[in-house]
């Protein structure tokens, strides 16, 4: 009898929420590092992991597909929706993991680190660097303060004179600015 | 699956997280005997159903793994946002436009929701000139589909909507702006396909799509014209 798969197990899920974990298996660190590539920032992208994941748990019973990729595909469409949000809201959504009680678990230097790697963000920044002069000055010296030098917000609200959270909206919107050129680099389609 | 926790053991904090679903799961999973009792209940529910539907209406239950079978039913299910097909007959009989075109532009990302203006949520619009109709018409040979802007790019999605690509669509006109044409079911998958060559792949790899994308363009000319 061959293994099961993501998506048998997912459709499992419905019934029997245990499987879930065999789905979150196969799709967590892909996503992580998917979602670390668009945002640059290992917490938020764990914050959307964990949302996305908690959304797809919620909405399980939902999904209606046979094959991996349609499995995949729901989970990325859960995942695309949530960086639309945070691209427009500045932060990452928290609403299914408040309706699940889950607390998304807090990173350390080795942590952040790791996730950098895994999603290989050094290699990117060097694309973005060039790309950042597209931007507007308050853009560009926000994301370059965050992507290139990699301070935390309240380091950058500090430098600029900002509040934190105009920190993390002005490099949200830079990055949305960019994401055409992030989504053309084919490495960042890697990650599958 | 031990690669996976080999992997993931790498990253703790998805561990973490992993075992936050576990408890979820383990607070919200029968006990093993009520299961099997649940499951024995959907059995002889499904049964009895089976029995007094196929008694009432004399149904034959055909297989619908192949691509080109004759549609019966409506849609087969609901995907995040919208119908998924189980057939190629099924879905042209669902589709007002079917084309093969070459997309000769892409139109700067258009507005549709602006809640925050900084922030808007946008549709591009794909201008496509039709080389054949396999279903409907199209007399000006060009047609513009409008679809969201993050509908394609993601892993495991091929991006269609650049100049020069070659493509088979599968469209309906867009209910909200005329002359707009949209892909015929609202999630995107199974509509959209590139053509490179001989090959044509699924822009996204759902079970249709890609049983699609293993047909000729002949063979799926073929079965478009044959569906009702």
């Amino acid at each position: 009898m061959s293994p099961e798969t993501a998506a048998q197990a997912l459709r499992r899920s419905g019934g029997e929420p245990e499987a879930f974990s065999r789905f979150y298996d196969d799709h967590a660190e892909t996503l992580l590092a998917y979602l670390a590539r668009r945002v640059f920032d290992p917490e938020v992208a764990l914050d959307l992991t964990a949302e996305t994941f908690a959304q797809a748990y919620l909405g399980r019973r939902r999904f209606r597909g046979s094959t991996d990729g349609e499995a995949a595909a729901w989970l990325y469409r859960i995942a695309s929706r949530q960086i639309a949000r945070y691209f427009r809201k500045g932060k990452a959504e928290r609403k299914a993991l408040r309706r699940l009680g889950i607390e998304t678990p807090r990173l350390d230097e080795e942590q952040r680190a790791r996730i950098e790697e895994l999603a290989e963000l050094d290699a990117l920044r060097s694309v973005l660097r060039v790309e950042l002069g597209r931007l507007s000055p308050p853009q560009r010296e926000a994301l370059e303060l965050r992507i290139v030098e990699e301070l935390p917000y309240s380091e950058i609200a500090k430098r600029l004179s900002i509040s934190e959270q105009t920190a993390r909206a002005r490099v949200s919107r830079g990055l949305r600015a960019l994401a055409a050129v992030l989504y053309a680099i084919p490495e960042a389609r890697r990650h599958v | 699956m031990t690669d996976h926790v080999e992997k993931r053991r790498r990253i703790s904090a998805l561990d973490e997280l992993r075992a936050e679903f576990v408890r979820l799961a383990r607070a919200e999973s029968p006990s093993p005997s009520s299961r099997r009792l649940w499951r024995l209940g959907v059995v002889l529910a499904g049964l009895v159903l089976v029995a007094i539907g196929a008694a009432a209406a004399g149904i034959v239950l055909t297989s619908d793994a192949d691509p080109v079978a004759t549609p019966q039913e409506p849609p087969a299910g609901f995907a995040a946002s919208g119908p998924l097909y189980e057939s190629l007959p099924q879905l042209a009989a669902k589709t007002d436009l079917v084309i093969v075109g070459t997309v000769e532009d892409v139109l700067p990302p258009r507005v549709i929701e602006a809640e925050d203006p900084e922030y808007p949520t946008r549709d591009l619009d794909t201008v496509v000139r039709v080389d054949e109709v396999f279903k409907g018409s199209a007399p000006s040979g060009v047609v513009t589909v409008t679809t969201y802007e993050l509908a394609f790019g993601w892993p495991g999605s091929v991006e269609w909507r650049e100049s020069g690509k070659r493509v088979l669509l599968f469209l309906s006109p867009s209910r909200e702006t005329s002359g707009l044409h949209i892909l015929a079911n609202t999630n995107s998958s199974q509509t959209a396909y590139v053509i490179d060559g001989g090959d044509i792949r699924a822009t996204v790899a759902d079970s249709l799509g890609q049983r699609v994308a293993a047909l000729s363009l002949p063979e799926i000319r073929e079965a478009v014209r044959a569906a009702p």
